[in-house]
């Protein structure tokens, strides 16, 4: 649970420092770490870990943490409900589940901003960061065997 | 049994975690002071990366000096006219330009920061030479020494009636009327009804009134204060202007909205001038959003809900929730009206939207926006992009992340 914190943690600060130079769109890879967690993380302590994912991407863009947890959870119960038929060790698997990650967290963000009107930050920087997956392909592999192996 | 628990277990922590979210999504205050705490895992980084942020280039920095001192003079020529504008206050008492610090429409009430001790309850509030309304009650304030003066704008139900005069020209006898209140209307544009009035002759279109002297009866409201425009009751609808001639249904229309207002000016007592709570702190490089900032000081240090933080003349926003050690800023423009200072010198207060801009005029592009209180100051907030039938579109000047920012308490 620490790595996955710190992971999520470096991850948003590293953007949220970046973006002022580069723009909006710089690539977000947060839906990756959504993805591991979705397709690989043991169920016992996926809860805990959708709040670690939330609370640490709030922290780093000074957001309300409800809207990111409720954001993260959406996206990883939907992948953790076909994780028996994906593999997230294959590219494919990765940028497809990448891109529908992405793409429900950008949806849930759209819709708790318009019922709540808290900020809530998920734009075209997500899709993006699923591109990412390419070059950080071996990384993520090793952490999906890893997580696979302690989930059975 | 055993997965039976456990599957219901992992239910209950579900639904909790939603329940905790949605507190979270609805701003409960405790909430998201301790999503707060963990804010101190930020440093690490950020102390890494806030050295590496280069600093402004010197000939932006000359042009961002000269914006921020416009919007100084700009705002300390609003604030004198706020206070010197209009007939003298009452004997005895001097204006006191108050910054409003909470509106509420349905209650029609405005709560306005005063030093305290030197408002009374029925003190006139006013605004350049139009009548706001009138405290009705003192609260203790925010700050020490300060009070919240309860500030019931013109149309509040239980309101006293005000003597007021018009006159359809400057030789024209003045017709004298008595304006009550209704307190059913809309609060923003209320129609003060006439009780009574001197004469049944019906007002010229667009006529407007003000206060009279009534100091013989022992009603020490300033003569000349403006009221609002003569209306028929039934507005434009037929049969108006019938009523109007047979001298029924006279309103009065503020032209004022008081809920937009974001400095009053108040009869008071003369005092010293109260000095204001601040700090000093820095932004963090590595914890913002499109719309958010985070300082590195929080609850422990002073910092408190609604503090204003601002950076060498630039208002950054208004802070929104508190940890331990850390405060985040809402950076989102504010609902009020700002200041818009043209290129060629003019000070017109605008809002987002077309409506609260002065008829045939609007802002143009490259026109300073700027804000400000008593306390603070003049504060440039960016310059005009483009305004049209949409509204505002408004480029927000950066902040400085390698420099230090102040956070002002009201």
């Amino acid at each position: 649970m620490i790595p996955l914190a710190a992971a999520a943690l470096l991850l948003a600060q590293l953007h949220a420092w970046l973006v002022p130079w580069t723009g909006p769109v710089l690539p977000d890879p947060f839906p990756l770490l959504v993805v591991l967690v979705g397709l690989c993380w043991p169920r016992a302590s996926l809860v805990w870990a959708v709040l670690v994912l939330g609370w640490s991407r709030a922290l780093g863009l000074a957001e309300p943490v409800g809207g990111h947890v409720l954001a993260a959870g959406a996206a990883v119960a939907l992948l953790a409900s076909q994780r028996h038929a994906l593999d997230a060790r294959r590219a494919g698997t990765l940028l497809a589940t990448g891109l529908v990650a992405a793409g429900v967290l950008i949806l849930a963000g759209w819709l708790l901003r318009a019922v709540s009107g808290a900020p809530l930050t998920a734009g075209w920087a997500l899709p993006a960061g699923v591109a990412l997956a390419l070059p950080l392909l071996v990384p993520l592999r090793a952490v999906a065997t890893r997580l696979r192996r302690r989930a059975t | 049994m055993d997965t039976d628990r456990q599957a219901r277990l992992r239910r209950a922590a579900v639904a909790a975690l939603v329940m905790l979210c949605v507190l979270s999504l609805g701003g409960w205050a405790p909430l998201r002071r301790l999503e707060q705490a963990p804010a101190l895992l930020l440093r690490p980084l950020e102390e890494l990366c806030s050295a590496l942020v280069p600093a402004r280039p010197p000939r932006e920095a000359q042009a961002f000096e000269a914006l921020v001192s416009d919007a100084r003079l700009a705002f300390a020529g609003w604030e004198q006219s706020i206070v010197r504008e209009g007939p003298p206050s009452p004997p005895g008492t001097q204006r006191l330009a108050a910054p409003v610090l909470a509106r509420d429409p349905r209650r029609r009430e405005l709560r306005v920061l005063v030093p305290a001790g030197v408002v009374r309850a029925g003190a006139p509030a006013t605004q350049r030479a139009a009548l706001v309304g009138f405290v009705t009650a003192l609260e203790p304030g925010p700050e020490p020494g300060t009070e919240l003066a309860v500030v019931a704008p013109l149309g509040s139900a239980n309101q006293r009636a005000v003597a007021g005069e018009w006159r359809a020209g400057p030789q024209a006898r003045p017709v004298q009327v008595l304006v009550g209140a209704d307190g059913h209307d809309d609060p923003r544009r209320p129609a003060l009804p006439v009780v009574a009035r001197s004469s049944s002759v019906p007002p010229p279109p667009d006529q407007l009134c003000w206060t009279r002297d009534v100091s013989a009866l022992g009603d020490s409201l300033p003569a000349g204060l403006l009221l609002g425009r003569l209306e028929a009751a039934g507005g434009e609808s037929p049969g108006g202007a019938a009523r109007l001639r047979l001298g029924d249904e006279l309103v009065v229309r503020p032209l004022l909205d008081p809920f937009a207002l974001d400095l009053v000016a108040l009869a008071a007592s003369p005092s010293a001038a109260r000095v204001p709570r601040r700090l000093g702190a820095r932004l963090l490089a590595t914890s913002r959003g499109p719309a958010t900032l985070r300082i590195d000081h929080g609850a422990r240090d002073g910092v408190r809900v609604g503090d204003w933080v601002t950076q060498a003349g630039l208002w950054l926003g208004v802070v929104t929730d508190v940890g331990p050690g850390s405060a985040v800023v809402d950076a989102a423009l504010p609902s009020t009206p700002l200041l818009c200072v043209t290129r060629a010198g003019e000070v017109r207060t605008v809002g987002l939207t077309p409506g609260s801009w002065p008829d045939g005029w609007q802002p143009a592009r490259g026109d300073l926006l700027a804000l400000g209180r008593p306390a603070t100051g003049g504060l440039a907030v960016g310059l005009v992009a483009g305004a049209d039938d949409e509204g505002l579109r408004v480029e927000r000047l950066v902040a400085d992340v390698a420099r230090a920012v102040t956070v002002w308490g009201p």
